[in-house]
């Protein structure tokens, strides 16, 4: 493939997907904009996303893919269960939990080496 | 401009975390393109544009192999799926803001993780005229830290440490699991359960269908469990 080529398309394959994603965006947007808050549907829209979002950030977590794959699993669950501890035991806020779990996870990379052995 | 005007109070309570959290998951997708060797501006519009990162990811990959056009933009589009739950989930919250839909539609591009979660904790107590501003704001701040991330995974790629970038790409989930185990409301807590269990296993038997099957399912049974208590406590 020539340069030119490859310049030309790299512009349709990004626009194709922009759009790809935009339509469920859209798509919820006209389905839900004549509803209330408070109606059993929309809590039920709720429901779905709470469970897609959780499930989604599970899988990050707990299988070995992506950049984290090479993680091994103690490694992303010991920072995010002291996270969790200083949400649930100490009352913090979500984001005294993050900056826990986040310097957890620094001090184990650190330690272990990631990368470098 | 009033001193807190709601579109300067969102723009600058995601200057923090939420703006941090853009950055770092972005460091890692702006390595991948340019492995992938996409040059800066089209990552750049990449990032913006689909402003969700697994289809990004998707994207990026399938360009490294060079499968076509359609079949790219299919793949992205089911990664990115669960745009749709998410925009029915807030877009409720928007019943009596009265604008063109043209301008709905365009908010609508804004719809992503961080900015949502945010709106589905603040909305229910802000008034209807706030919302928009005050999320349009919180997201321009999510924009700059996902563009200035974007832009140093990609042209600095070769040159951070590895501990480094592991940890970047580790924050984003991090971040979003700690705000979820802060939710209250039983059945947001029941939906959140149901689906970190039902996630993983669902996404190995079917690494398309999972994560929407887990949705649907582990959603409706929460949903389902919730009004079934809240009928006896009644």
């Amino acid at each position: 493939m020539t340069q030119d080529m490859m310049g030309v398309s790299i512009w349709i394959i990004v626009g194709a997907s922009v759009a790809a994603t935009y339509f469920w965006r859209g798509l919820g947007m006209i389905i839900a904009s004549r509803l209330h808050p408070d109606s059993k549907l929309s809590r039920w829209f709720a429901c779905v996303a709470y469970a897609v979002l959780a499930g989604f950030i599970a899988r990050m977590l707990i299988l070995p893919e992506g950049s984290l794959a090479e993680v091994p699993l103690l490694d992303k669950l010991i920072p995010v269960a002291c996270g969790f501890g200083v949400i649930f035991l100490f009352k913090r806020t979500s984001e005294t939990g993050t900056v826990v779990a986040f310097l957890t996870f620094v001090a184990i990379a650190l330690w272990r080496g990631y990368g470098v052995a | 401009m009033t001193e807190s005007s709601p579109f300067r109070r969102g723009f600058m309570s995601a200057c923090g975390l939420p703006a941090l959290v853009l950055f770092s998951s972005m460091v890692g997708f702006g390595t991948l393109a340019s492995e992938a060797s996409l040059d800066l501006l089209p990552t750049i519009v990449t990032t913006i544009g689909i402003w969700g990162l697994p289809g990004q990811m998707v994207m990026v990959e399938m360009v490294a192999f060079g499968a076509p056009v359609f079949a790219i933009a299919l793949a992205v589009s089911v990664a990115n799926a669960r745009f749709l739950p998410m925009t029915l989930a807030i877009t409720p919250y928007l019943t009596n803001w009265r604008v063109s839909w043209i301008r709905r539609l365009l908010f609508a591009q804004l719809v992503t993780l961080t900015p949502w979660a945010m709106a589905l904790q603040r909305w229910p107590s802000m008034p209807q005229e706030d919302r928009v501003p005050y999320y349009v704001g919180f997201s321009m701040m999510c924009m700059v830290g996902a563009t200035a991330g974007t832009v140093l995974g990609h042209e600095l790629a070769a040159v951070l440490p590895r501990p480094l970038t592991l940890s970047l790409v580790f924050l984003s989930p991090a971040f979003f699991a700690m705000v979820f185990a802060s939710v209250r409301q039983r059945a947001g807590v029941l939906s959140l359960i149901a689906g970190a269990a039902m996630g993983p296993p669902m996404h190995m038997v079917s690494p398309d269908w999972g994560l929407p099957l887990t949705g649907l399912i582990a959603g409706s049974a929460a949903f389902g469990v919730d009004a079934y208590l809240k009928g006896r406590a009644a």
